[in-house]
């Protein structure tokens, strides 16, 4: 069996959800309390995929920055995939999205990067879509770390993707 | 640095040395217990990150920090770190520094911030979803008003038609009920978009010149039938001390006190409804009056009274009406700026006062003079009527044609009017707002601004619609029409406005 370990990175702004993701898909459990995280917090996932690759999932959830570039950048180091997380129902997250987008991909040329629009659970997946659009915000998945919608799917992707 | 200092200095320090394949060659232990031999992959998956720091290492770096990484060891709490890694040839030193007490104390201070940033954020979406919510509502209801007035027009028209025709006692009987039910719908429709609109502020009061003692009466005429029919006894009184010229908006007034009216008729099975009007105090430019409804109806326990002006809220589901009417007397009576007060006992009756403070009309009158417009008989005028709803089109013809005076042409859009009224004189066009590409203001505009010959730049013209827009007259005025009747309308209100406009042409 080949075996495999990459890193996941959870980047993005404070409060959008990040640790809420992680937890959600490492241990199942949610909680509607913040706790602001700080500094970053390392845990491992292994997951057996349909091709028999058991991969060994490093996710770092790190702390919210507005600005990615304002953040430790040693947390990124080396990561294989990065996860940027934004709260549907706070347009601050998301209305400077590109930015972001772009310092990564040219610090990080290889990474795979997905984009997450979280908490869809709190408004209409309707008005979600419509506002996003306004915004020109090209997101890959709308996620709920409350209901757990598409947490599954969406690390289930970048493990793909990472192993590609 | 003492002996002691140093110690506690120590225990907050862990130094780690692994080779190359991640075997730890020498730990101390101070912090986490793991062993020489055990693989530092193993003691946390944090460490994974060496494999990436020997791809990065470069003659120029060789040396990585992670501030502030939560390391865990087993079942015990997590300690927060700043981690060092020396990578040199075949074997990687690593600093642990443990900082966990000045990191706890600082997240305190973030944790503040994001909190009241997120919570901000957070209602700046809540408050846009909300009025987004509120405009597709009060749009929604604008438009399906339109949508549902305008067959009502229809069906109110061709009641009163039908009503003209030989028809026997049960068939009389039945037409009268429909009549009543398309009545009432009709005054759910107007409730419905009177309440959308004073929620969304697109609401003005009109300031008019108006007779309240004239008001009264109106009111008193229109109300004595059916009270009297339900057997009650119809009280009413006006002060002889009002100054009857007054400032504000008639058609409001006129509202709150029907629809107060109205409530009581509702409620009110045997006795007397008793409506006055009284002046409380005066200033030469303003005067206080109390309008009172009285009733010796069910009454209105104490914890009803505060939902009774709710919307949609109707003590007794048995009874008709949309609910709605009291909440509307309470905006409009706040849009003026007056006050209204409740006194009730259930089983002896309520009795609601409407305190408002209108300002006086100056000396000259301003009134206008009723008139009865009758057009000399045995003569036939030429109306145009422009309207695209077909039914609408068949009813004016059915109205206009039975009067026996005029000659009616009908077409469905501007353009064809346009056609019409080069090729025929017409002494009155009537048009629709609505229509499909021209719309009948721009119609009107036309006419008024592009035509040289008078008989044509100066026909009348009124204007009808089922939107209810608020100005609508004042609209049509400014597009160059001389009249608007609001759809849906009586045979009598149609005539009147017809009629009128006909004989003031012809007596310029
Ligand atoms: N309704 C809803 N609330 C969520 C969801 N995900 C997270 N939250 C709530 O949002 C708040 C912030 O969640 P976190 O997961 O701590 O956010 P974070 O991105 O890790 O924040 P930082 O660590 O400060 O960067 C918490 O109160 C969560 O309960 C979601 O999908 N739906
Ligand atoms: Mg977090």
């Amino acid at each position: 069996m080949i075996k495999l370990s990459k890193k996941v990175a959870l980047v993005g702004s404070f409060g959008v959800g990040k640790t809420s993701l992680f937890r959600r898909f490492i241990d199942n459990e949610f909680s509607t309390d913040y706790k602001s995280t700080l500094g970053v917090q390392i845990q491992k996932k292994v997951i057996t995929m349909d091709n028999g690759i058991e991969l060994s999932m490093i996710l770092w959830d790190t702390e919210g920055h507005e600005n990615i570039s304002e953040g430790r950048s040693s947390y990124l180091i080396g990561s294989h995939a990065f996860v940027y997380v934004f709260d549907i129902t706070r347009i601050d997250t998301y209305k400077e999205i590109n930015t972001q987008i772009e310092f990564l991909k040219n610090h990080f040329p290889n990474a795979v990067i997905k984009i997450v629009g979280n908490k869809l659970d709190a408004v209409s997946k309707k008005k979600a879509i419509e506002t996003l659009k306004e915004y020109s915000v090209q997101y890959d998945y709308l996620t709920s770390a409350k209901t757990g919608d598409y947490v599954e799917e969406l690390f289930a992707d970048i493990a793909v993707d990472v192993t590609n | 640095m003492g002996d002691e200092n140093q110690k506690k200095f120590y225990k907050k320090v862990q130094l780690v040395t692994v080779n190359e394949l991640g075997k730890i060659i020498y730990s101390d232990a101070n912090l986490f217990s793991w062993n020489v031999n055990d693989s530092i992959y193993e003691a946390h998956p944090f460490f994974s990150i060496i494999e990436s720091l020997k791809e990065a290492v470069s003659a120029q770096e060789n040396e990585f920090t992670f501030p502030c990484v939560h390391l865990k060891e087993g079942k015990e709490a997590s300690r927060i770190c700043d981690v060092t890694f020396t990578v040199s040839y075949g074997e990687i030193n690593i600093v642990i520094f443990d900082y966990t007490q000045a990191y706890l104390d600082l997240n305190k201070i973030s944790q503040e911030r994001n909190e009241s940033i997120i919570k901000a954020q957070e209602l700046e979406f809540t408050n846009r979803l909300l009025i987004e919510k509120e405009n597709f509502k009060n749009d929604f209801i604008a438009s399906i008003n339109h949508e549902l007035t305008t067959p009502l027009t229809s069906v109110k028209g061709f009641i009163e038609l039908l009503e003209k025709t030989n028809l026997d006692y049960e068939q009389e009987e039945l037409v009268k009920i429909i009549k009543t039910e398309s009545d009432h719908l009709q005054n759910i429709f107007g409730d419905m978009f009177d309440i959308s609109r004073i929620e969304s502020g697109g609401f003005k009061l009109e300031e008019e010149t108006f007779n309240l003692k004239e008001l009264f009466s109106t009111i008193v005429n229109s109300n004595k039938g059916p009270i009297e029919k339900q057997a009650l006894n119809f009280k009413t009184e006006i002060d002889n001390k009002l100054n009857a010229e007054l400032i504000g908006d008639k058609t409001r007034l006129y509202q709150i006190i029907s629809n107060l009216i109205s409530n009581a008729l509702k409620y009110t099975d045997e006795g007397f409804i008793k409506f006055s009007i009284n002046r409380l105090s005066g200033k030469s430019s303003k005067q206080q009056i109390a309008i009172v409804v009285e009733d010796s109806g069910i009454g209105i326990s104490e914890e009803d009274k505060a939902a009774i002006f709710e919307s949609f809220s109707q003590l007794n589901p048995n009874i008709k009406g949309s609910g709605l009417g009291l909440n509307i007397v309470r905006s409009l009576v706040s849009l003026m700026e007056g006050e209204i007060l409740l006194e009730s006992k259930v089983g002896v009756g309520s009795k609601f006062t409407v305190v408002l403070s209108l300002k006086n009309a100056s000396g000259e009158e301003t009134e206008e003079v009723k008139h009865h417009y009758e057009l000399p008989k045995g003569k036939k005028y030429r109306i145009l009527v422009v309207e695209n709803q077909l039914n609408t089109q068949y009813l004016l013809l059915k109205i206009l044609l039975a009067q026996g005076s005029f000659f009616v042409d009908a077409v469905s859009s501007a353009e064809a009017a346009i056609k019409a009224i080069e090729n025929r004189e017409y002494k009155l066009i009537i048009s629709d707002i609505k229509l499909d590409e021209l719309t009948g203001f721009q119609l009107a505009q036309r006419i008024r601004n592009q035509y040289g010959d008078v008989a044509i730049k100066n026909i009348p013209i009124l204007g009808i619609s089922a939107l209810r827009a608020p100005n609508m007259t004042n609209k049509a005025i400014a597009a160059g029409m001389d009249a608007f009747l609001s759809k849906p309308f009586s045979e009598k209100q149609l005539l009147q406005k017809v009629n009128r406009l006909i004989y003031l042409a012809n007596h310029k």
